[in-house]
C-alpha cells in the first residue's frame, strides 16, 4: 500500500500575478484551488511530484480572498469570495470546463473575507463573512433555486466563518429531530460569536452557551475553526488573532460555557488556523510564512510538533 | 486599531459648524483659503499648526453685486437636464432669486499673479516673500448662484492692502453663470486666466484685463505686461471679461483643470461621467470626449509630470480611472511638439495652435491609435501592471481604430469601494533623498472618498498606487463625520542628517534644471536615473528655514522634499493636516501566507498521510518595506526635519535604522516581485525508522502524528471480521495487535492484547447481548463492558476514530436490533464514529475499505449507505439510449434494447453474452468480459497494451498504462 517515493516538497508555480490569498485541496486531495489578488482562481491537478494548471476562473472584480470546495456528493463545486462583495459558486461541468452555477454579485456592501461550505449533511449551503458586518448564508433549494439569508454579526466586520461539524451536538430528548446547524464567526470586534439556526429558520446568536470572558483576544480575530467532533456535545474551536495568540475554546456538554485555553503566543500576528481531519491536531500560520503544527497531549496540554531531530520520544505515544 | 486619529498631525482649532467645501493654497503654500458655507477663511500653515487668520462672510458679495446688464447674455437654460442631474450635485442648486442665507460658497481658488517658471512647477522652490504674495496673488470664490468674486489676496490679510479689514474690496465679479459654479481653475502659469465650470452646463474662460489695456489682442505680451505691473504694485483697475464659453454637453460640469504642461489644454468632467478635453482656442470641438465613468464623475487631476495622463474619479461607480490622452491631445504635425510640451513655455502662438486645430479632425482618427500604442509600450513603463498595460494596448489597437474620436481604454482602474469625492496626484518628490533613495511617487494618487454616498459618512483619504488597484497603500480617516470636500498635498521637507556617510557626488546641474527637465513621458522621473545628490546638507535651524526664506533660500531649494501630508477640509467642518505616514496600511491586514492541511491523495507521495502546504510569497510588510511600498517615510529624518510639523516618534520607529535594507531596492519594482509559489511539505515518504517514527529527510518538513500517518495502513491491514483462518474474535484482536506492533504503535498493540485477554478470561467470544441480564460468572465478564466502554471513549477523545470503529466491529458492539451491547454507549454516538471514519476513508480514496465496512456493519443506518447516493442508469452500449424496463409480463432481464433492437450485454471483444463480471469503459460505455478487456488493454501474452476501444468507436478508453 505504501508508495515509495522520495520525500520532499512540491513547488507549484502558481502563475498568479499578485498575492495568493488562499489555497485549498479538494476532498480527495487531488485538486488544488488557489485564489489571488489578480482576481483569478486557478485550479491545478496535483499528482505525485508534478502539478498541472487545469483551469483559470475569472469573473471577480477584486481580489479573491478565499475558496472552499464542496463535498463531492454535490459534484465538483468551488465557492469563492472577493473584495468586490461577491460570492461565486463554480462548477466543473466537464474536465477543465468550469461554469458559474450561482453568482451572488455584490451581496455585501464590502469585502467578503471568508467563505465556507456547510457540512454536507446540512445540504448545499455556503456561509460568507464580510467586512460589512454580516454573514450571508446562501443555500441551494431544489431546482437550482438559491436563497440568501443574512446574519447581522458586528458592525466592524467579520473576518472568518466556520461551520460546526455535523454531529457536534446531540440532544437526547430529541433523538429524531434534525440537527441544528451552527457556525462560529470571528470578527474585527475581537470576539467570536456562535450562531445557530432556529426551528423557525432564523439564525440567532447562541445565547444558551456563554463564552468565557476570562481569556479573550485583544485584536481582530483573524480565523476561527471548529474542530471535527467525535464525541457529541464536546466541542472545540480554535481562534487566532492579530494579538498574536491562538486560543482553543472547549465546551464540555451542550449549553455549557465555552472555556478558552491559550495555545501559544506567537511572535507575530496569527492568520490562519486549521484542524486536521481527525481533530486534535492544529496547524497555525503566523507571521510571514511560519506554519506550526500543534497536538493535544493526553493531559489536555498542547505541544508543538517539530521536526524529527528535536522530537522527544513523547510523540509516538498517542 | 490603535489610538484613533493618530494620523491627524494638526487641525484648525476653530471648527466650523457648516461644511467646508474647498481649499486652495497660496503660491507659497504657506497660506490657504478655505471655502465655508457662507464664508472664506484665511489659514496660515506653519510649524505650529494651522491658524485661522481671518473669517470673512462673503455672501454679500455673491448676492448683491449682480449687474443686471449681463443677465441677458446668460446662456439658454437647460432646466430639464439640470433637474435630471440635480441629485448628484453636492451643492444645493439655487435660483437667482434666493435669499441671502441660501447662497453657499462652492469653491475658492488662489493663484499667483506672478509669472515665473518656478511657479509653473507645482513644487515651487522660490518662496515669494510675504509681501509679494499679498500683492501678487489673487483669490476667486464662487457661489451657488453662479457668481464668482475675485479679490487680490492682499486685501484678505489683516492689515493688508486693498479694502479695510472688514470689507476687502473685490476686484471683479464674474457673473455669467446661471447656476452654481462647481469648480474654479486658475491657469498654472498664465496669471489672470480663470476657468469656471458650472452646473449650468457651461465652462467659461475669464481673463483679467487692464481697463486701459491697449493691446488686448496680443495675449502673450499683455500677460507679461501684467506681471510686470503687478510686481511694481501699481494699483490698476482691472476688468474681468469672459473670453470663451465652452458647452461640452447639456449637463452640469463637475470639475475642471488646466493641463500642467500644455498652456492651452484643459479638461473637465461632467455629471454623466464624461471626460472632455479642450483646447482653449477651439471652443466648438473638444479634443477628446471619453465616457469615463458610469454616472457622476466628480473630479479629475492632470498628472504632475506626465503631460497626457489624466485621472478621473467617479462618485457613482466608485472608481478612479487613469487615462492616457496623448493621442487625443497632441497634434499630428511635427511642429506640434513645439506647442507647450515644455513646462513654462509661453511661446504658444495662437496661429500655430489654430493651424493644428484645423487638422484635428483629419489626424486624430488615423494617428491616434499608433501614438497611444507607442506611448504605452516603448517606455517600459514601470508603473504599469503587466496585464493592464497589455490589455489597454491591445484593446486600443483593435477597438479604436475605426472610431471617429478614439476613446481610449483607461490605463488603470482603481476600485475605491466608496464614492470618490476628490483626487490629487501626488506631486513628485523634489529631489533625490539620498543616493539610495528614489522617487516613487509618480504613479500615486490621493483619493478622497465618502463612506456613504455623497451626503454623510466619514471622509476617507487614501494613497493609491496604480500598481495596486484594489487596495490603498495608506489610509487616513481624520474626518470622522463628514466627507472630504477638498484637499491639497503638503510637502514634508526631508533633512539629511548624515551627508558624510555616503560619498557625495556633486551634481553639475542645479536641482531646478533637473526638475524642469523631468517633463517627459509616463516614465520614471529623471531624478531616478542620476546620482544627483544634495549639494549642501541641511544643518541649519530646522524651524527657521520655512520662514526665514531670505537667508535660507538656497538651502531650501536644495532641501529634498517628500509629499506625505495632506491638508483637507470636510463636511464635518474640520480642517486637518493628516500624515499618510501615520495612516493605516491596509496591506498589513492581509495575511502574507496561506496554508492548508489536507490528506494526501493516492496519487501523491506519502499517500494517506496528512500534509501541510503553504504559499511562499514575498510580501512587503513592516517598517523596512514601507518606503518601498508607499513612498512614505517615517524616520528621524522626516519626522524631525525642517518640516511643517514636528512629529513625535515612537521608540519603535526610532529603533528602525532605515539605512539598512534599501541597498537592493530597485525603482519601480512591484511587490511581490516574484510570482507566489505553493509548497507542499510532504511529511514523509511512508518510511519508518527503527523506532517507528517517520523518516524525514527534509528538515523543514513538518512531522505529523503517527496515527494520522498510519491511518491508511491500518485501514488496509486491520482484520475486523472472522474468516477461515481467524475464526475467533480473540484471534482477530491478537492479529490486529500484531499489526499495531509492526507499525510500532505499542500502545495500540497493548490495547488489542488486553481486549483479547479480557475476552479469554471472560470465556466469551462475543459481547453479551444487550438487555440480557445474566449475572457475570467471572470477574472478567464483570469488568469487560465498562473497560471496553472507557477504552472506546478514550480513543474517541484522542481523535482516533479508526481504533474506535475497529474495536466496535471486531467486538460487534452494534447488534442487529440497532442496540449497543455496551450499556451507556449510545447508538448515535457509534454512528457518528462510523460515519466520520467512512468519510475519512473515502477522503483518502480507500473506497473498498469503506464499502466493506458499510456492507458488514450491523447497523442498518450505516448499511443503508450502500444505497444512498447510488443510482445506476443503464443505457445501451450500442445506441446510447437508456434501457427501458421490459414490458413483458414477468420479464426482468433485458436482453434486447428497445430502442435499437440489439442484444444487450454482449462482450465488445468476443461478442458473446457476458454472464459473469461485466466491465465497461466509463467514457464510451462499451465493455465486456473482464478477461477480454484485460486481453485487449492489458497487454496480455506480450501483446502491446492498446488504448483505443475495440468496438472501433474511436474512444481512447485506456489513457493510463495499466498496472500489471
Amino acid at each position: 500500500m505504501t508508495q515509495e517515493a522520495e520525500p520532499g516538497r512540491i513547488y507549484v508555480d502558481t502563475q498568479h500575478e499578485d498575492l495568493v490569498h488562499d489555497a485549498q485541496l479538494d476532498y480527495y486531495g487531488c485538486r488544488l484551488a488557489t485564489c489571488s489578488s489578480d482576481r483569478t482562481i486557478k485550479i491545478y491537478n496535483v499528482s505525485e511530484t508534478s502539478y498541472e494548471l487545469s483551469a483559470t476562473l475569472q469573473g471577480h472584480e477584486g481580489p479573491v480572498w478565499q475558496v472552499s470546495w464542496s463535498h463531492p456528493k454535490f459534484g465538483v463545486l468551488l465557492a469563492s469570495c472577493s473584495f468586490d462583495g461577491s460570492v461565486f459558486i463554480h462548477r466543473e461541468i466537464r474536465p477543465r470546463d468550469w461554469s458559474l452555477v450561482h453568482v451572488a454579485r455584490r451581496i455585501h456592501d464590502s469585502s467578503v473575507n471568508s467563505v465556507a461550505f456547510a457540512p454536507h449533511e446540512y445540504g448545499l449551503k455556503v456561509a460568507a463573512a464580510s467586512s460589512d458586518g454580516r454573514v450571508s448564508i446562501i443555500s441551494c433549494q431544489n431546482d437550482d433555486d438559491w436563497s440568501l439569508e443574512y446574519i447581522e454579526d458586528n458592525a466592524l466586520g467579520v473576518n472568518s466563518v466556520s461551520w460546526a461539524p455535523s454531529g457536534a451536538y446531540h440532544d437526547e430528548s430529541n433523538s429524531e429531530g434534525t440537527e441544528i446547524s451552527r457556525l462560529v464567526t470571528g470578527g474585527c470586534d475581537n470576539r467570536m460569536r456562535f450562531w445557530k439556526l432556529q426551528d423557525s429558520g432564523q439564525w440567532c446568536e447562541d445565547s444558551q452557551s456563554q463564552v468565557s470572558k476570562d481569556l479573550c483576544h485583544s485584536d481582530w480575530v483573524r480565523d476561527v475553526a471548529w474542530a471535527p467532533c467525535l464525541v457529541p456535545n464536546i466541542n472545540m474551536v480554535a481562534s487566532c488573532s492579530e494579538d498574536r495568540t491562538v486560543l482553543i475554546w472547549t465546551q464540555n456538554g451542550r449549553n455549557e460555557e465555552w472555556k478558552a485555553l491559550l495555545l501559544h503566543t506567537f511572535d507575530s500576528p496569527v492568520w490562519r488556523v486549521s484542524w486536521s481531519v481527525t481533530g486534535h491536531m492544529l496547524a497555525v500560520s503566523s507571521g510571514d510564512n511560519d506554519v506550526s503544527v500543534w497536538k493535544a497531549g493526553v493531559d489536555g496540554t498542547w505541544s508543538q510538533m517539530s521536526t524529527v531531530e528535536d522530537t522527544p520520544e513523547t510523540q509516538h505515544d498517542g | 486599531m490603535a489610538v484613533p486619529n493618530k494620523e491627524v498631525v494638526a487641525s484648525l482649532t476653530e471648527r466650523s459648524t457648516d461644511p467646508l467645501r474647498s481649499i486652495s493654497l497660496s503660491p507659497s503654500r504657506r497660506f490657504g483659503v478655505i471655502a465655508g458655507k457662507d464664508n472664506l477663511q484665511l489659514v496660515k500653515i506653519s510649524p505650529d499648526g494651522l491658524k485661522r487668520l481671518r473669517l470673512l462672510n462673503i455672501t454679500q458679495y455673491l448676492q448683491t453685486n449682480v449687474p443686471s446688464g449681463e443677465r441677458q447674455s446668460q446662456p439658454a437654460k437647460y432646466g430639464d437636464v439640470r433637474d435630471t442631474f440635480g441629485l448628484g450635485v453636492p451643492k444645493q442648486s439655487t435660483q437667482r432669486t434666493m435669499s441671502h442665507g441660501n447662497i453657499a460658497v462652492t469653491c475658492a481658488a488662489w493663484s499667483s499673479l506672478q509669472q515665473t517658471e518656478q511657479q509653473a512647477s507645482e513644487t515651487s522652490d522660490q518662496t515669494p516673500s510675504l509681501d509679494a504674495e499679498k500683492a501678487n496673488s489673487i483669490i476667486a470664490a464662487a457661489g451657488s448662484n453662479g457668481v464668482v468674486v475675485v479679490w487680490t489676496s492682499g486685501s484678505f490679510f489683516p492689515g493688508g492692502g486693498g479694502g479695510s479689514m472688514g470689507n476687502p474690496q473685490p476686484e471683479g465679479y464674474l457673473n455669467q453663470h446661471s447656476r452654481a459654479v462647481n469648480s474654479l481653475a486658475w491657469h498654472p502659469r498664465q496669471p489672470g486666466l480663470l476657468l469656471t465650470a458650472s452646473q449650468d452646463a457651461t465652462a467659461k474662460l475669464w481673463h483679467r484685463k487692464d481697463s486701459i489695456d491697449r493691446k488686448g489682442e496680443d495675449k502673450r505680451k499683455k500677460s507679461n505686461w501684467f506681471a510686470n505691473k503687478a510686481n511694481t504694485k501699481d494699483s490698476k483697475v482691472y476688468q474681468w471679461k469672459c473670453i470663451a464659453t465652452f458647452k461640452p454637453k447639456n449637463e452640469a460640469i463637475r470639475d475642471i483643470q488646466w493641463s500642467n504642461f500644455q498652456d492651452d489644454i484643459f479638461a473637465l468632467v461632467t455629471v454623466s461621467g464624461s471626460l472632455i478635453v479642450y483646447n482653449r482656442y477651439i471652443g466648438m470641438r473638444a479634443l477628446a470626449k471619453v465616457a469615463a465613468h458610469d454616472g457622476d464623475a466628480s473630479c479629475l487631476d492632470f498628472h504632475p509630470t506626465q503631460p497626457y495622463i489624466i485621472a478621473t474619479g467617479g462618485s457613482n461607480d466608485n472608481r478612479v480611472k487613469v487615462w492616457d490622452l496623448e493621442s487625443n491631445i497632441t497634434m499630428s504635425k511635427k511642429d506640434d511638439h513645439n506647442i507647450s510640451v515644455n513646462a513654462g513655455t509661453l511661446n504658444t502662438i495662437r496661429s500655430e495652435t489654430e493651424n493644428s486645430a484645423n487638422s484635428v479632425s483629419s489626424h486624430d482618427t488615423d494617428k491616434s491609435t499608433p501614438r497611444l500604442e507607442t506611448s504605452n509600450s516603448s517606455n517600459g513603463i514601470r508603473s504599469l501592471n503587466g496585464f493592464s498595460q497589455n490589455s489597454s494596448t491591445l484593446s486600443n489597437t483593435t477597438l479604436s481604430r475605426h472610431s471617429k474620436v478614439s476613446s481610449p481604454l483607461s490605463l488603470h482602474v482603481l476600485s475605491i469601494s466608496a464614492a470618490v469625492t476628490k483626487i490629487k496626484w501626488r506631486p513628485s518628490a523634489s529631489s533625490v533623498m539620498d543616493d539610495d533613495e528614489v522617487d516613487r511617487h509618480e504613479s500615486m494618487l490621493a483619493v478622497a472618498s465618502a463612506r456613504q454616498a455623497s451626503a454623510g459618512g466619514s471622509g476617507v483619504l487614501g494613497l493609491w498606487s496604480c500598481d495596486r488597484p484594489f487596495m490603498p497603500l495608506s489610509v487616513v480617516e481624520g474626518h470622522e463625520k463628514g466627507a472630504i470636500g477638498d484637499f491639497v498635498w503638503l510637502e514634508t521637507p526631508y533633512r539629511n542628517t548624515k551627508p558624510t556617510s555616503h560619498p557625495l557626488v556633486s551634481s553639475a546641474e542645479p536641482m531646478d534644471k533637473s526638475r524642469s527637465g523631468s517633463v517627459g513621458r509616463y516614465s520614471p522621473s529623471t531624478t531616478t536615473d542620476g546620482t544627483v545628490v544634495l549639494r549642501g546638507s541641511l544643518r541649519g535651524d530646522a524651524e527657521s528655514i520655512l520662514f526665514d526664506n531670505k537667508e535660507k533660500d538656497d538651502e531650501r531649494r536644495a532641501a529634498p522634499r517628500i509629499w506625505q501630508h495632506i491638508l483637507s477640509v470636510g463636511r464635518d467642518g474640520r480642517c486637518l493636516v493628516q500624515s499618510l505616514v501615520r495612516g493605516e496600511r491596509p496591506m498589513s491586514r492581509i495575511p502574507p501566507s496561506c496554508f492548508a492541511l489536507a490528506n494526501l491523495s493516492p496519487f501523491q507521495t506519502g499517500y494517506g498521510s496528512l500534509q501541510v502546504f503553504s504559499v511562499y510569497q514575498n510580501v512587503p510588510k513592516g517598517a523596512e518595506n514601507d518606503m518601498k511600498l508607499t513612498g512614505l517615510r517615517r524616520d528621524q529624518y522626516t519626522a524631525q526635519a525642517p518640516g511643517i510639523f514636528k512629529e513625535e516618534m515612537s521608540d519603535e520607529e526610532m529603533e528602525f535604522d532605515r539605512s539598512d535594507g534599501l541597498d537592493f531596492f530597485e525603482p519601480g519594482r512591484r511587490f511581490p516581485d516574484t510570482s507566489p509559489e505553493l509548497v507542499f511539505n510532504v511529511v514523509d515518504g511512508g518510511k519508518l525508522d527503527s523506532s517507528g517514527l517517520p523518516i524525514n529527510e527534509d528538515v523543514e518538513a513538518i512531522c505529523i502524528a503517527p496515527e494520522v500517518l498510519h491511518l491508511s495502513r491500518f485501514a488496509s491491514s486491520y482484520q475486523l471480521y472472522p474468516d477461515s483462518e481467524l475464526t475467533a474474535r480473540v484471534d482477530l484482536c491478537l492479529h490486529n495487535a500484531g499489526i499495531a506492533e509492526n507499525l510500532r504503535r505499542d500502545s495500540l498493540a497493548r490495547m488489542w492484547r488486553s481486549i483479547a485477554s479480557m475476552m479469554q478470561g471472560a470465556g466469551l467470544d462475543e459481547l453479551p447481548k444487550a438487555g440480557t441480564s445474566i449475572a457475570p460468572t467471572n470477574v472478567m465478564q464483570f469488568v469487560l463492558l465498562p473497560t471496553v466502554k472507557s477504552l472506546l471513549l478514550e480513543r474517541a477523545e484522542a481523535g482516533d476514530v479508526q481504533t474506535c470503529v475497529a474495536v466496535c466491529e471486531v467486538l460487534q458492539v452494534i447488534d442487529s436490533d440497532q442496540n449497543t451491547k455496551i450499556p451507556g454507549l449510545d447508538i448515535t454516538l457509534l454512528r457518528e464514529w462510523y460515519l466520520s471514519y467512512i468519510d475519512l476513508l473515502e477522503q483518502m480514496c480507500l473506497f473498498s475499505a469503506s464499502a466493506f465496512l458499510i456492507q458488514r456493519c450491523n447497523d442498518p443506518v450505516i448499511g443503508a449507505m450502500n444505497q444512498n447516493s447510488t443510482t445506476i442508469h443503464e443505457s445501451c452500449s450500442t445506441c446510447g439510449k437508456p434501457l427501458q424496463p421490459s414490458t413483458e409480463p414477468g420479464g426482468t432481464t433485458r436482453k434486447v434494447c428497445k430502442t435499437c433492437r440489439r442484444p444487450v450485454g454482449m462482450c465488445f471483444l468476443c461478442h458473446q453474452p457476458v454472464t459473469a463480471l461485466y466491465v465497461w469503459c466509463q467514457g464510451c460505455g462499451h465493455g465486456g468480459h473482464l478477461e477480454c478487456a484485460l486481453k485487449w488493454f492489458g497487454g496480455f501474452e506480450s501483446e502491446p497494451p492498446r488504448e483505443i476501444c475495440p468496438t472501433g468507436c474511436g474512444h481512447r478508453c485506456n489513457f493510463q498504462k495499466m498496472n500489471s
